[in-house]
């Protein structure tokens, strides 16, 4: 730890502060005004080091430009995202180009991530190469040996991603991502697209992998059984905000949010017995749309205790309860979770 | 005769796809039925063969595909054997199929009112007004606000969970006895998916369609079906009720897929995994298809493989390790 | 059952032989498409003519004979098996010059093709990488193009520098990379959002090397296409500007050469024109059908339907 630095800051890999990205949308020759597209607006988060942080939304939420603004895909339009001690968006091209090592990503799409005409072993050998950290022999040496951390076999270096299933190419997708032994890694929807069954699979190869390399994860997702099996902590997302993020425990033991509460009982539960007994909440109404969002706060449209204050105020994310911090007026007093450790 | 009380029943039915690469049996010999009323399952993993199953039994296998064997007895009638004019009537009028991806189902340069009053006016005898009527009121049915509204605008500014709706109220619009949906939540968001569900239940209690879903998700599976059939690499490797397949799977894959699913309602975060992945439909091998990802496998499974066979009461299973 | 098993394991074997030779599944593919088959066929015979003429032409191409002058082709009257396909109006062998015009044609329809290909796929692949303002320059340079039509470019370029072979393979490779430009950059706006170009830029990769190694070999096979057809047409618009007066000049022999002396004999000596143009078409023809043949089997989506 170093002393120059508060402990405040040290403790943190990531933090995010007011966070706000708008793409704008204004469409027509003569536009009557400007329209912009809130993908994300206004949020606030920190990571510790070692962590994974789950956020978790539908679509249009702003999950995944948020992983993209981290990744420094995309300039925010407000906001810093200070990473180890510096805001990522103030670094020169050439500053950046370093920072990437520490910071990678896994994709949603094991099909569209891997290059298609290139061998696995190039795959996995790029980022090496791009930061010219080995070469030759030890370059193959390296490749093969995170052909192996990821459990695939290293002779399949010489193969193309098209003669691997879903599940094997995450896997090679997986073992480029931690080539250079990055810090932090985005993890944007990395199981979505894979069959159940692998999906556990390449959750117990991330979560093998946090505690052998010290990784720092932030895992997006759109399925909450996923996101809750691998986080620590889990921000829920809705329209460009966060409405809620705590720990996980007590987001699914006692949700504070109506969203998250609603979203929590939205996911099927693979036992039938349950299926009469458990009331499931069904939100009526659609998504807005994150170009014309409601008045004051996002989720009253769909809130079953929506009132006027909705209308005009938009809530605050304030701390609720000790670490579990909700924007909503009206947050749920006991948490109606549907744990229920006695099944 | 039981065998004419089912209303679908399905035996032995092969669909065969014939690629560059060699033949590739998506569906190899499946057989079950579906009664009427009756909401009965079918889950799987991608290259289970579960969709091409659907799509066999709405004889809408495309080029390189082929149902190369089996019946599929529709009130009795072998859907096989029907010409296609008589079929083009059953598959509006008895059978309807809702898709995963509702936006290339619908035609995007017509309004929602025509592609639905078309629907109507394709299988039923009347005017134009009574055809708008009667759209109006399925759009209504499926809980579609503002259905006058809707009536009039393009696909494309409908979102998601809409379109599905509106899959569903033309696939409603002839008072189909057998609704088959294909993945019709997956690609909608959570909160959607829970609304898409509670309208089906309420639509097979309202109209009395049997509905045959099929799905890779289990959670699905408990919360709607009253009947699952488990398939694995073109094959049904198990089949009962639902509360005895969550209480008691007998077939190792069904045991696995079980224990994969995040134990989302507890606070146990362990999971299991299944080795391996699916199999390539034509990497094919000799015995049990499973075997090569199956913990048990004994000396049998390689050589030869196990037939569907009844444990009781309506409970099948494809497994060496029943056979004693 | 077990036996139907094996079938399926042999169907394997098979398969992964394919896998193995590339080569070997390629030609069985081409094999399966009789205009495919028949394109290659007389693509390899232009090939193998054009370098090997001065050994199979049995005249030179220049050579005048006034004692022979418009001789008709061996099989009609007066013709002789000297000159298979007759003479021309100096007496020269038109056999011979056919053989020899392969070369100006394939060099003029390759070259100029090479040029166009050069500048449109790297104007294309900037355009649709960083879009922008770099986008909106080269779109419009690509619209000012489009709207002048190509041959009044060539004629006017032409008639200000002069004729000549190398200026007529520059002026058809600078008229002539637009359609690249074009497609390129249409596939590159689509493969750029794919998820792998996104992990090379957050591996740090440089622009340059994403665009040589990520970019340009995945829409490949759209400018393959359109190179082998435009080889084609190259071929066309040289022998069209020759006729013209406006490209190959005598006494260099090309089929385009051929045509203008034999527009003045059409009505006795129909063979001093025709035998070129038949050369000019069958070339053309030929090119336009591996093309095809490619364009199907390059584009996964007709690989599917294709039986």
């Amino acid at each position: 730890m170093s002393t120059t630095k508060t402990d405040e800051q040290t403790d943190y890999i990531l933090e995010v502060k007011g966070l706000k990205k708008y793409f704008d949308v204004t469409d027509g020759l003569f536009p009557s005004s400007k329209k912009y597209l809130k993908a994300v607006d206004g949020i606030d988060f920190k990571i510790k080091r070692g962590e994974t942080l789950g956020i978790v939304g539908e679509s249009g939420c702003g999950k995944s430009t948020t992983g993209n603004l981290i990744m420094n895909m995309l300039a925010p339009t407000e906001g810093k995202i200070i990473f180890d001690g510096e805001d990522i968006h103030s670094l020169s091209k050439r500053q950046m180009r370093e920072k990437r090592k520490d910071i990678q990503m896994i994709f949603q799409d094991p099909f569209s991530s891997l290059n298609p005409r290139m061998k696995v072993f190039d795959i996995i050998a790029e980022p090496l190469i791009t930061h010219k950290s080995s070469r030759g022999k030890e370059l193959q040496k390296e490749v093969e040996e995170l052909l192996e951390v990821v459990g695939l076999d290293p002779s399949h270096a010489k193969r193309y991603p098209h003669e691997f299933s879903g599940g094997q190419r995450q896997r090679i997708g997986i073992a480029r991502a931690i080539a250079l032994r990055p810090k932090l890694i985005v993890c944007d929807e990395p199981v979505s697209a894979l069959d159940v069954s692998i999906q556990s699979q390449i959750l117990k190869l991330l979560k093998k992998l946090q505690s052998e390399l010290q990784l720092t994860y932030i895992f997006i997702g759109h399925a909450l059984p996923a996101v809750k099996s691998i986080s620590d902590r889990i921000a829920v997302m809705y329209l460009g905000k966060i409405v809620e993020i705590t720990t996980k425990e007590q987001l699914f033991s006692s949700p504070m949010h109506p969203y998250t509460e609603a979203l929590i009982s939205a996911v099927p539960i693979p036992d039938p017995e349950l299926r009469d007994a458990r009331k499931q909440i069904i939100l009526e109404g659609d998504i807005p749309s994150p170009v014309d969002p409601p008045s004051g706060c996002n989720f009253r449209t769909r809130c079953p205790l929506a009132t006027e204050k909705c209308k005009e105020v938009d809530p605050k994310l304030l701390e609720k309860r000790p670490g579990q911090w909700v924007a909503c007026h009206y947050a749920l007093e006991h948490g109606k979770g549907i744990i229920t450790d006695d099944v | 005769m039981k065998q004419l009380d089912h209303m679908l029943e399905v035996k032995d039915m092969k669909t065969h796809f014939y690629t560059e690469k060699g033949m590739i049996p998506a569906v190899d010999g499946v057989s079950f039925h579906v009664d009427e009323g009756e909401l009965v399952g079918i889950v799987g993993e991608s290259g289970s063969g579960k969709s091409v199953t659907a799509l066999s039994i709405m004889n809408l296998i495309e080029q390189p595909g082929k149902i190369v064997d089996g019946e599929i007895l529709y009130n009795g009638e072998d859907l096989l054997q029907v010409s296609e004019k008589k079929m083009e009537s059953i598959r509006g009028n008895d059978i309807s199929m809702i898709f995963q991806e509702p936006l290339t189902s619908l035609n995007p340069v017509l309004t929602i009112g025509k592609q639905i009053t078309e629907a109507i006016r394709a299988h039923q005898k009347v005017s134009k007004k009574e055809a708008k009527k009667q759209a109006i009121d399925l759009l209504h049915r499926v809980r579609i606000p503002r259905a006058e509204s809707v009536y009039s605008s393009y696909p494309h500014v409908l979102s998601g969970g809409m379109r599905q709706r509106v899959m569903i109220a033309i696939a409603l619009s002839c008072h189909p006895k057998l609704l088959i949906a294909d993945e019709p939540t997956t690609a909608l968001d959570v909160t959607i998916q829970a609304q898409i569900m509670q309208l089906l239940k309420e639509i097979s209690k309202d109209i009395g369609a049997a509905i045959m879903l099929i799905t890779h998700d289990l959670g699905v599976i408990a919360e709607m079906v009253d009947r699952v059939i488990v398939m694995y690499g073109g094959k049904i490797v198990e089949q009962t009720d639902v509360h005895t397949l969550f209480k008691s799977p007998e077939h190792p894959y069904t045991k696995a897929l079980i224990e994969s699913t995040p134990r989302f309602h507890t606070l146990e975060d362990e999971f299991y995994s299944i080795q391996g992945s699916v199999l390539q439909t034509h990497e094919s091998i000799q015995g049990c298809k499973y075997e090569p990802r199956c913990p048990y496998a004994m000396d049998v499974c390689k050589k030869e493989e196990p037939l569907l066979e009844d444990m009781n009461e309506g409970h099948k299973v494809r497994c060496w390790l029943h056979d004693q | 059952m077990t036996v139907k098993s094996e079938d399926l394991q042999t169907d394997k074997n098979k398969q992964n032989k394919e896998e193995v030779r590339p080569v070997t599944y390629w030609l069985r593919l081409l094999l399966k498409s009789k205009t495919g088959t028949l394109g290659l066929i007389i693509v390899l015979i232009i090939v193998c003519v054009a370098p090997l003429a001065g050994i199979i032409a049995p005249h030179d191409p220049t050579q005048m004979d006034a004692t022979k002058m418009l001789t008709p082709p061996a099989w009609l009257e007066g013709g002789s098996m000297e000159y298979i396909l007759g003479t021309d109006n100096l007496g020269r062998d038109i056999f011979s010059r056919i053989l020899y015009g392969t070369r100006i044609s394939l060099l003029v329809g390759i070259t100029s093709v090479i040029i166009a290909g050069a500048i449109g796929i790297a104007l294309g692949l900037l355009s649709g990488y960083y879009g922008g303002l770099i986008d909106t320059i080269i779109m419009r340079i690509v619209d000012a193009f489009l709207a002048i039509p190509g041959i009044l470019i060539t004629l006017v370029i032409l008639s200000v520098v002069g004729p000549g072979l190398w200026t007529l393979i520059i002026v058809l490779g600078i008229t002539n990379w637009v359609e690249y430009t074009r497609v390129v950059r249409g596939e590159v706006l689509s493969v750029k959002e794919r998820e792998y170009v996104k992990a090379a830029k957050s591996i740090g990769v440089s622009d340059l090397k994403i665009m040589m190694k990520h970019l340009l070999p995945n829409v490949a096979s759209s400018f393959i296409v359109i190179s082998t057809l435009s080889v084609a047409s190259t071929i066309i618009a040289e022998a069209s500007l020759s006729f013209l007066g406006m490209g190959i000049q005598p006494p260099t022999v090309s089929w385009g050469v051929m045509l203008n002396i034999g527009k003045d004999y059409l009505a006795e000596s129909w063979w001093v024109a025709t035998f070129p143009g038949l050369a000019i078409t069958f070339t053309t023809l030929g090119i336009i059908f591996l093309g095809d043949w490619l364009r199907d089997i390059l584009d996964p989506r007709t690989q599917m339907n294709g039986k």
